[in-house]
């Protein structure tokens, strides 16, 4: 591609990158003289029509943003197959580099940056654009410092086939906002979320979210709720730190507004900076830390709490309260007051509420059915008495029973798992997932072995029964042959003969030793316990294996009047072979040269015993 | 045993890359939905499916799981190797759910988001588990069943066929009951059409044949924005 021409006007130059939709070149306007950024779409988007079409409209929306922190874009075009966008050139480096290099940044650096990325989704959101992508990857750091917003939601979304979760944008999961996660459609807010990803990352030097799989970070988005950023990096202030997690709660709507309202809080979050207000907030926190450990959704508006301006107001307001009636009496006011959780558990629903309410808790209720608590009464509550005492307004979650409506369990012993979910869920109860599985001589393997509760017992409604499937009989040991110097075939005979296997997936290496076709290592290697039915890895030779050599081998005819038979037989890289059969005269003197591969012994019998040997290296 | 397939593009795409298949005399079904850019789709279902059948011709003496299962490996590396060589199938994949009926007892080999069902009485069964982001999103409690049904990347899936070098595969074995109905199909069909419903067209259908008709109509009356393939299995005497 590079020196090839765009539409007559644009020169690529050099490859930048390549993402999961298109490669990224540095080109030349030859018309304006300037360098600009040309995105090539891939191959595989072109062919889909319907991609291409949103590609052009979207690149067109974008094309009428104007902003000194948006990244322009000049021209969209058609090359015969190949679509692509041309852009303004940056010269800088992206934000993911520089936190990768620098660690966390410094507040006002990390806000400075923050806020151009708040003007510029301003200016997007006004123009009805949302970015949907917005992660350090897009954010572009010229040398001059200015940050610059690039590649939005142009056709982000390939289409409606089917792919896996590899070629998607799963890839930017960790800057995901929980109603993206969900499936719903990304608003203004979602890229107000995502910028706060960012910022908590260019403050705590970390993401919010880490996981093993992109659906697990895409889970904690959507339930779990991020470390304080000051947990990460205790230099941080309090006031710039509940700034940035407001972008990041799970509603949108106790989220920013929008992102100048963000920029506005950032810039005061640093002024705040070296007053009393550290205080109130540290106590603040404290409150957000406890209802965090329990799990509450109340974090969440924890954080409104606290950031809504008119929240600030009051906070000030109180400061100078504080500064009036003392430090002491502050505390009291600005404490939310504890109270210790009464047991309901026993009581009816309408008492248990009540009481509750006395208490000044709150309450959710979760029906279930039950044999032993009677309909109505509260079978259990969350947290219970036991608890540490909590703040009021607390919520209560009791689980209420509905009363009996038993059920006979139905015999799921010798019922493959499909068989005994459908009868199960014919009974109205439901199997415990996974199913427990165990070694069994007797039953078959994939069929239940026992459960629990036992057949014809009565249950509640959708009662849990536990199962455990028979795996088959235990498997036995088995020793590992040696394999090196075989083939493919002899090893998948030999392996299978003593109930063993030969891993599908072979590796081919080069070798010197080994030639080509013939087995290298193994994995168990020789002589291992191992399980009935494991499968070996073989690693096998692909040439150029061992040099061959000659060797003369010379036999005397024992003189005695009668013919003999000599025998050569080499043993080698091929594995042990007659090279030599055939039958002389007395008094001859035979001589034969034999070719070996790699370390060899030579033997040569007369008449089938062993006249001579020799080893050959 | 009675049984009736059909597959249907729909309205929106303007290619079939299901591939669907039914050897009579091995009482194999199967169906198997495609991805990947030009013709790469189809030809990755066919391949699939191809493969495993032939496996299956080939092999007769061993066990039925093992021949399955083995079959499904050969699938995925040919698919696979497939892709790495021409660049035109650069990425292609594909679901496969594949069942062998013998007697009474049905196993099945299943990677992906196709389904398998067995329609008894007057209730209907799923037996797979989509290999999808949604589903294991599901599975975890972060959406619900509404939002999964609506979700834009309810089509990732987290396993397929032919994507990697090997594929975990999940076998199910079950019994089967006269009367029993087993349905498999792609996503065309269970993306657009409850399971509840699916149950009443089979139901209300005089035979398999008729069955699977309806079924694609009902698809595509819902918009049939997605190939559809349905194989109808009925469970006699």
């Amino acid at each position: 591609m590079i020196g090839k021409m765009l539409g007559n006007r644009y020169e690529i130059l050099e490859q930048l990158g390549g993402g999961g939709m298109a490669i990224v070149y540095k080109g030349r306007d030859t018309i304006l003289n300037r360098l600009v950024t040309i995105k090539l779409l891939r191959p595989d988007y072109t062919s889909d029509e319907d991609f291409v079409r949103r590609f052009r409209r979207e690149a067109q929306a974008v094309a009428s943003l104007s902003h000194p922190n948006i990244v322009s874009i000049y021209d969209v075009g058609r090359e015969k197959d190949m679509d692509y966008l041309v852009m303004e050139y940056v010269d800088g480096e992206d934000l993911r580099s520089i936190i990768k290099r620098e660690g966390p940044l410094e507040p006002p650096k990390a806000v400075r940056i923050a806020r151009q990325i708040c003007d510029a989704l301003d200016h997007a959101h006004e123009n009805n654009i949302v970015h949907r992508d917005v992660k350090p990857h897009n954010i572009l750091i010229t040398r001059s410092g200015r940050a610059k917003l690039t590649d939005f939601g142009i056709a982000r979304e390939a289409s409606a086939a089917t792919m896996t979760t590899s070629d998607t944008i799963v890839g930017s999961v960790h800057y995901l906002s929980p109603e993206q996660a969900r499936g719903e459609v990304p608003g203004f807010r979602s890229d107000i979320y995502s910028l706060g990803v960012v910022l908590y990352e260019m403050l705590a030097g970390g993401l919010p979210f880490t996981g093993d799989t992109p659906i697990s970070i895409a889970l904690k988005h959507v339930q779990s709720f991020p470390d304080p950023i000051s947990k990460r990096n205790p230099a941080i202030p309090e006031s710039l730190e509940s700034a940035a997690m407001k972008a990041l709660n799970k509603e949108p709507d106790k989220r920013y507004q929008s992102a100048r309202e963000m920029s506005l809080r950032l810039e005061e979050s640093l002024l705040d900076d070296d007053t009393g207000i550290t205080r109130v907030i540290a106590v603040d926190s404290e409150d957000m830390k406890a209802l965090k450990s329990s799990g509450g959704q109340a974090t969440g508006q924890t954080f409104s709490r606290r950031l809504k301006p008119t929240g600030w107001a009051v906070i000030i307001a109180l400061i100078v309260l504080a500064a009036a009636v003392g430090v002491y009496g502050f505390y009291i006011f600005v404490n939310v007051p504890e109270v210790g959780v009464p047991s309901v558990v026993n009581k009816p629903l309408e008492q248990a509420e009540s009481i509750l309410k006395e208490n000044r808790l709150k309450s959710t209720v979760k029906e279930q059915y039950s044999s032993d608590v009677p309909e109505g009464y509260v079978i259990s509550q969350d947290p219970g008495p036991d608890g540490p005492r909590v703040k009021i307004n607390r919520v209560i979650a009791l689980v209420v029973s509905k009363g009996s409506d038993l059920r006979t369990v139905p015999n799921l012993v010798t019922l493959d798992v499909v068989n005994a979910r459908i009868k199960l869920t014919e009974a109205s109860l439901q199997m415990e997932e996974p199913p427990a599985e165990e070694y069994s001589s007797e039953v078959a393997k994939g069929l239940i072995m026992s459960q629990q509760p036992a057949a014809l017992q009565k249950a509640p409604r959708d009662t849990s029964v536990k199962v455990v499937v028979s795996k088959g009989p235990e498997p036995a040991n088995r020793n590992v042959p040696d394999l090196r110097g075989k083939t493919l075939d002899q090893a998948r005979t030999e392996l299978t003969g003593l109930g063993l296997q030969l891993d599908q997936d072979i590796i081919y290496q080069t070798s010197t030793q080994f030639l080509s076709g013939r087995i290298v290592s193994q994995y168990p290697g020789a002589g291992e316990n191992v399980i009935d039915g494991t499968a070996v890895k073989v690693y096998v030779s692909n040439g150029p294996g061992p040099s061959y050599r000659d060797a003369d081998v010379e036999v005397e005819i024992p003189d005695d009047g009668r013919k003999h038979v000599v025998r050569i037989s080499v043993v080698d890289a091929r594995g042990a072979n007659d090279v030599y059969i055939k039958e002389h005269s007395p008094g001859e003197r035979v001589v034969e040269t034999v070719r070996y591969w790699g370390r060899a012994t030579i033997n040569v019998y007369v008449d089938n015993k062993l006249a001579k040997g020799q080893e050959l290296d | 045993m009675k049984w009736s397939q059909g597959t249907e593009v729909g309205h929106i795409r303007k290619r079939n890359e299901d591939s669907i298949c039914v050897i009579p005399d091995m009482a194999f079904f199967a169906v198997a939905d495609g991805m990947g850019g030009h013709l790469a789709g189809e030809v990755a279902s066919r391949m699939a499916i191809e493969s495993v059948a032939a496996e299956l011709h080939t092999a007769r003496n061993s066990g039925l799981e093992k021949r399955l299962l083995k079959g499904v490996r050969a699938a995925n590396s040919k698919v696979y190797e497939a892709s790495q060589k021409d660049s035109s199938c650069r990425g292609m994949g594909t679901t496969l759910t594949a069942a062998v009926i013998k007697g009474r007892d049905m196993t099945l080999a299943h990677v992906g988001d196709s389904r398998a069902y067995i329609i008894r009485g007057e209730k209907i069964f799923s037996i797979t588990e989509d290999h999808s982001l949604v589903q294991e999103m599901l599975k975890q409690g972060g959406i619900t069943r509404e939002q999964a049904r609506e979700h834009p990347h309810r089509n990732v899936l987290t396993r397929a066929l032919g994507t990697d070098p090997s594929v975990e595969v999940d076998i199910i074995k079950t019994s089967l009951e006269v009367g029993d109905y087993v349905l498999i199909c792609s996503d065309g069909l269970t993306g657009l059409v409850e399971d509840c419903q699916i149950m009443d067209l089979v139901k209300s259908a005089p035979n398999p044949e008729q069955a699977v008709r309806d079924l694609i109509k009902e698809a595509l009356r819902q918009g049939g924005n997605d190939n559809i393939s349905v194989i109808v299995v009925e469970i006699d005497e």
